[in-house]
């Protein structure tokens, strides 16, 4: 069992470093296509009109499935005084409700982002063309990787393989 | 009866460990399914929250600071704050407090302040034969003007919270004075406890070297202009110039100073994506969180509750100082902003509070409660940096705290701290 | 049973005052059986969320305005092509009209809301910063602010100016300092949202009159009983006719208040140089035979 955990953890691993990879090429791109549509109204006087569109989904696409990244990497900021007071074998406990909670909401986020996605799905974006649906897919990619990092803790913890990340103390 | 579950399921998964923004999402959907409401909306609530563009200009805040980081911005501004302040009794205390103000100038977080000029600055003056507990004290006090001078992605949090009616461009200007004085405040505790405890001066550098260090900060330095600047003088909007000041720091680190490698661009990258999450991820539960408290008028409840207990303002805004005191010792900055401006902020301009300076009052006070126990996130960065355990720092960190409640009262009772900048420069409220 | 509904307007505002008035009417008549609760200043969300939530059952009644509805029912943009009315009566007589009841047919169809009756949002017009709009030929090069919409982009473009999306809490300071020379808009917004401090020369070019509509979720309708149904159709008109009167009083206090506080008001008489630009946004817009036939219509309401 520990084995097969381990090689899940490899590919998750992976799976998470894409995420960031991909999310930051988005960031980078965000931050071009902004500095164009100052270019365009300034130099070109004709403003890109779906920049702006474009740029609120793509932050969506950009932060969502970071924040499953978060869950994995555990860097969501968390008050932990409670717990830490608690004796060792209830804070075990502890500790696998939390991941269940996590499992549970991914699920939920997904499936009612799904739902959302596919009621907006006929409707276009204005000045983007695009689906609205799509606002929602992000909902999809976050709630299913919660939903698989956190089941990846829970396995962890069942194979007795040392837990992943490291809780920082907060986040501003 | 919904309230109920929303903050019981809140408070007992925050106790749990659950972190705050899941914590926030987990008490939404839980109150929705209570109250009937499909599960639905609270996702879509989660999703519009986010879908703001004012909300955009904080990845790009957050990656200038990272970028200033790992690009050498942030040793030339110790540079020159070192060659200007050095000079006097304990000297390098005053010049993390300014190198705090023009760091802050540019990142707009505590955190990234803390980490940026603690991990030079603390070893810098334990090597001058500074103690810890004073270095780490004025270092992580200090970076609270991350949040007070502008930008601040923390006041754009907080313009959205009060329901975008309050312009980002007018908080950013009235923080500079509030957040000036709060440093001038801590420098003037840096400079009495450096004093007493004999602390050396280095002599003072001459106008020379004072203008080399200048001049080599000046293109850093100049992302600030930029970006207030462009904000300012109306050529750019926030979220434009946000883009435009990262866009500058870039070039400036990579052909300026040539300090920017592809390593640190990756990791600067890597750090803001995360960074940005966590703040995205609780602006989107939040305002999940923010519709129940709507739906059952929570807002205009407590607010006129609060009216009814007392009229008189000093009072009232006490009362809500300490309230926003104790949150900040036990929560995370962002997602007291969300939660409490639109709660408080009803009752601030129901007493004749400007929302503007409301905000400067909530910016301050829940800055300090980034460096307070149980629960601060710059003062386990400063601790972490200086390897020492927090109650070592503790004992002696009570002067600086005093320090910035001085600054607190001046901003809560006299508007014009506040106000006077943005209604010189934007004819604010005129 | 309480009914949850949906209003983006401050609560003084005339709309918020006759959805009030509406919930009224029908908590009397039918003796507290349905009770109306509207949440004013857009508490639970945007418009584009509301019709969600509507469309998914979290709240009951809306009042909307109709050109974020224009991406979900094509058909409702003959209604916001600009020029398309002559003036305030024709508009009414339209909406309330067989081609009113047409267009509430089909969003009852695609949206799942049932409407109910008719809105005046008033006419709008161009405010810039600084010189008047007198010609089409005064419009080239501005940067004017339009709402997120490809028929208002395409409106400021017609008229040789760059359309510049903007979130409407931007406007102000946007203006304030030049990042845009001028947006559009009616006399109470320009008014209540201080616009007229910093752009001081409005145009009456009332290019656009675009309705709002009163609506309540199938789901909910489907489950009234048939005289429920015409209370709530009735008191709903009779809101209706209170909101159009309020709305005009309230045109009329915002034109002499920004008149008193020395705004330059440029009027336009001729408009037909400026409807002449408009042919591109008909045949792009209502290029179809169907929406070419209600526009047809719409121009025949006499
Ligand atoms: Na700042
Ligand atoms: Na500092």
């Amino acid at each position: 069992m520990s084995r097969a955990v381990s090689t899940l953890s490899v590919a998750l691993d992976r799976l998470a470093r894409l995420v960031i990879l991909l999310a930051g090429a988005a960031l980078v791109a965000l931050l071009l296509i902004t500095g164009w549509m100052v270019f365009g109204r300034y130099v070109l006087n004709d403003t890109p009109t779906w920049v702006e569109r474009a740029a609120l989904l793509a932050i969506l696409f950009v932060a969502l499935p970071v924040a499953a990244v978060g869950v994995r990497e555990r860097f969501h900021m968390a008050v932990e005084i409670v717990v830490a007071a608690l004796p060792s074998p209830v804070r075990h406990g502890v500790g696998i409700v939390v991941e269940l909670l996590m499992l549970g909401f991914g699920i939920v986020m997904l499936a009612w982002g799904d739902m959302l996605a596919t009621l907006m799905w006929g409707f276009r974006m204005p000045l983007l063309g695009v689906p609205q649906g799509m606002q929602f897919v992000p909902l999809v990619i976050c709630g299913g990787l919660t939903a698989l990092f956190a089941a990846e803790h829970l396995l962890r913890r069942a194979a007795g393989l040392p837990p992943l990340g490291e809780r920082r103390g907060g986040q501003e | 009866m919904s309230l109920a579950v929303l903050f019981g399921v809140f408070v007992l998964t925050l106790a749990l460990g659950v972190p705050v923004s899941f914590s926030l999402g987990i008490a939404a959907v839980a109150a929705f399914w209570w109250e009937g409401i499909p599960l639905a909306v609270a996702f879509q609530q989660m999703t519009s929250g986010m879908n703001v563009f004012s909300l955009l200009a904080i990845p790009f805040f957050i990656f200038a600071g990272e970028i200033m980081l790992h690009g050498g911005i942030a040793t030339r501004l110790i540079n020159l704050a070192s060659a200007a302040v050095g000079g006097v009794k304990g000297g390098l205390g005053i010049v993390n407090v300014l190198a705090s103000m023009l760091f802050g100038g540019i990142s707009g977080s505590a955190v990234a302040d803390t980490s940026a000029l603690g991990s030079i600055l603390i070893p810098a003056m334990r090597a001058k034969g500074y103690d810890t507990d004073y270095a780490v004290n004025v270092t992580v006090t200090s970076s609270i003007a991350g949040i007070m001078i502008p930008p601040s992605h923390n006041m754009i949090l907080f313009s959205l919270a009060a329901g975008g009616g309050v312009s980002v461009s007018a908080l950013f200007l009235a923080g500079v004075v509030p957040g000036a004085m709060m440093c001038l405040s801590l420098a003037v505790a840096a400079y009495i406890i450096g004093a007493r405890r004999g602390y050396r001066a280095d002599p003072f550098p001459g106008l020379r070297r004072l203008a080399r260090a200048a001049a080599s900060a000046f293109p850093g330095l100049f992302t600030a202009i930029i970006i207030l600047g462009g904000v300012l003088g109306g050529v750019f909007t926030v979220t434009e110039s946000a883009a435009i000041g990262a866009l500058w720091a870039v070039v400036c680190t990579l052909l300026v100073y040539r300090e920017l490698t592809w390593r640190g661009f990756v990791l600067s990258v890597a750090q803001s994506v995360r960074t940005t999450s966590v703040v995205m991820l609780l602006v989107g539960t939040a305002t999940a969180f923010a519709y129940m408290l709507a739906l059952h008028r929570v807002p205009e409840l407590l607010a006129s509750a609060m009216l009814g207990f007392s009229d008189d303002p000093v009072i009232l805004m006490l009362l809500i100082n300490a309230a926003l005191l104790v949150l900040g010792c036990i929560m995370d900055m962002a997602a007291l902003i969300l939660i409490c401006t639109p709660i408080f902020l009803p009752v601030a301009t129901g007493i004749g509070l400007d929302p503007v300076q409301f905000g400067m009052v909530v910016m301050m006070n829940l800055g300090l409660g980034l460096t307070t126990p149980p629960v601060g996130a710059v003062l386990f960065v400063g601790c972490a940096i200086a390897r020492v355990r927090i109650e070592e720092v503790m004992g002696t960190i009570w002067p600086f705290y005093a320090a910035i409640l001085v600054a607190l009262a001046l901003t809560t009772f006299w508007p014009p701290l506040s106000l006077a900048l943005p209604r010189l420069l934007l004819g604010y409220g005129a | 049973q309480e009914w949850r509904g949906w209003n983006t307007h401050v609560p003084d505002y005339p709309n918020s005052r006759a959805l009030d008035r509406w919930g009224e009417l029908v908590a009397q008549r039918t003796n507290n059986r349905i009770r109306m609760r509207t949440f004013h200043s857009a508490q639970l969300g945007q418009q584009d969320e509301a019709i969600q939530q509507l469309r998914l059952g979290a709240i009951d009644f809306a009042n909307f305005n109709l050109s974020p509805l224009n991406n979900l029912v094509p058909e409702t943009q003959v209604l916001t092509l600009p020029f398309i009315f002559r003036d305030v009566t024709h508009l009414h007589k339209t909406v309330d009209g067989p081609v009113g009841d047409e267009l509430a047919k089909l969003i009852e169809q695609r949206l799942n809301m049932v409407v109910l009756s008719w809105f005046d949002a008033g006419a709008r017009s161009m405010y810039t910063r600084s010189r008047p709009i007198r010609t089409p030929a005064d419009m080239q090069g501005l940067k004017i602010r339009v709402q997120t919409s490809d028929l208002w982009v395409d409106l400021i473009r017609a008229l040789g100016a760059n359309a510049t999306p903007l979130p409407f809490g931007e406007v102000y300071t946007a203006l304030q300092t030049g990042v845009i020379d001028g947006a559009e808009n009616n006399w109470p917004s320009y008014e209540s949202q201080r616009h007229f401090e910093v752009a001081r020369f409005y145009s009456t070019t009332e290019h656009s009159n675009v309705p709002e509509i009163v609506v309540v979720a199938k789901g909910r309708w489907d489950r009234l009983s048939p005289a429920d149904r015409e209370i709530l159709r009735t008191a709903a008109r009779e809101a209706s006719a209170l909101q159009r009167q309020l709305w005009a009083e309230r045109e009329k206090a915002s034109r002499d208040k920004v008149v008193a506080a020395g705004v330059t008001v440029t009027e336009i008489t001729d408009r037909a140089p400026w409807a002449a630009l408009m042919a591109p946004l008909y045949e792009k817009y209502a290029g179809a035979p169907s929406m070419r036939a209600l526009v047809d219509r719409i121009r025949a309401v006499q």
